[in-house]
């Protein structure tokens, strides 16, 4: 018996067949091994870097950004406000591709007016830099405008949805008709504040228009710098109401081509 | 198995079975070929294969000791350029086997391989300029909608 094994054995060991099993084998210790190695290592990174990401928001440096103010000026907002560092983040376009954060201003939204719009208390909004009035072709656009009177430690700059472009001299009847006639528009009328088309005008004509000729006309006509003219829509949040508003181009600053909710 | 396990024990590990697989199928193997054309080819092909695997398990073990990095677009570009260069040793390997006379294509598959071995060492002596820190990255909110 033992002869016959140590026979077998030997001519096992002396073969072919031995050879091509032990390379066989090692390829295959090789192969699974390396498998699983690379397996538990790509489901290491995944957790380590996905913790990076939950503690970056309290490790991040931060920086200093300017108000846009979404709603009235007499709050508690102040002219600028800490928030993490645009730069140690990706912000990516609506392709998911980051873009060139150099190209863009940044700004910390304050106030919920813009809520119909997209844009929350405390999101990030980026206007380019290189904004040019000639660009605002379509409308609805979302655009930030500074405030006519600077008060120290009060935002600078406010957002606003804007509908309409023109000269203080147009038709205004018409031309918040023709706001009122708009498909993105009518969404807007199925949301609270909305007081009908009637309330609007009529609030256009006796509060907003008032209101800007006592800012912008000197003697009854209106300055050369102030004609050209936005007209905007903002929800009042303290009264709940949604109304327009008409702002002079010269004092915008860009239209928001991304906003972000970032918490920091 | 631990990432520090991986990297203090699976990864020589590999290396060592790896270098041993090449030169156990190398000895092997040359005993029962008796061409020595394909002879040279199998010592060349073996080589090859040892190649592409250290860079593999090269890249493993980087990956693994660096969760906290990801690798920039260039890695990419890399490895595409090496994905051109890999067959041209084999296209040279079958011209010699079919024309074995000319030893001076066994000659300039020496080269190459040394190129290749160039190409993979470089890639790994060089891949932390291509390391790129985690960055939260933001998605925008649908706006003006």
């Amino acid at each position: 018996m033992i002869p016959f094994i140590t026979s077998g054995v030997s001519s096992f060991l002396n073969g072919s067949v031995f050879p091509v099993l032990l390379a066989a084998g090692g390829i295959i210790y090789f192969g699974w091994t390396y498998y699983r190695a690379n397996k538990i290592a790509n489901r290491n990174r995944k957790e380590v870097q996905q913790d990076i990401i939950n503690r970056a928001t309290i490790v991040l440096p931060k920086k200093d950004y300017y108000v846009a103010c979404a709603g009235s000026k007499d709050t508690e907002a102040c002219t600028k406000v800490s928030a993490i560092d645009i730069q140690q983040c990706n912000f990516c376009d609506s392709n998911g591709k980051p873009l060139d954060l150099s190209l863009y201003n940044c700004y910390v939204v304050y106030g919920d007016s813009m809520k119909y719009a997209g844009i929350n208390d405390n999101d990030f909004i980026l206007v380019p830099k290189d904004f040019n009035l000639d660009s605002l072709k379509s409308f609805p656009e979302i655009l930030v405008i500074r405030y006519r009177e600077q008060n120290e430690n009060k935002p600078l700059f406010k957002v606003r949805r804007a509908w309409y472009s023109g000269s203080i001299e147009d038709d205004l009847v018409k031309a918040a008709q023709s706001i009122m006639e708009m498909p993105k528009f009518n969404r807007l009328t199925q949301q609270e504040g909305y007081k009908g088309a009637e309330w609007m005008i009529r609030d256009l004509l006796e509060k907003r228009l008032v209101d800007f000729k006592h800012k912008y006309f000197k003697g009854g006509e209106c300055q050369d710098q102030y004609k050209d003219i936005v007209i905007s829509t903002t929800f009042d949040t303290v009264k709940k109401e949604i109304h327009f508003s008409i702002h002079p181009t010269i004092l915008i600053v860009g239209n928001v081509e991304e906003s972000y909710n970032v918490k920091s | 198995m631990t990432p520090e396990a991986i990297h203090t024990k699976v990864v020589p590990s590999l290396q060592a079975a790896l270098w041993t697989i090449a030169l156990f199928i190398g000895t092997v193997s040359f005993q029962s070929i008796g061409d020595p054309v394909l002879v040279k080819l199998m010592s060349v092909f073996i080589i090859f294969l040892v190649f592409v695997w250290e860079s593999a398990i090269m890249f493993l073990d980087i990956k693994n000791a660096n969760p906290g990095k990801n690798f920039d677009g260039e890695v990419l570009g890399i490895n595409s350029r090496l994905f051109f260069i890999i067959p041209i040793p084999f296209i040279v390997g079958v011209l010699y086997y079919t024309y074995p006379e000319l030893n001076i294509l066994f000659y300039l598959l020496l080269p190459i391989m040394g190129w290749i071995k160039w190409e993979y060492s470089s890639f790994a002596n060089n891949i932390h300029l291509h390391f790129v820190d985690i960055k939260p990255t933001f998605i925008p909110n649908k706006i003006n909608d």
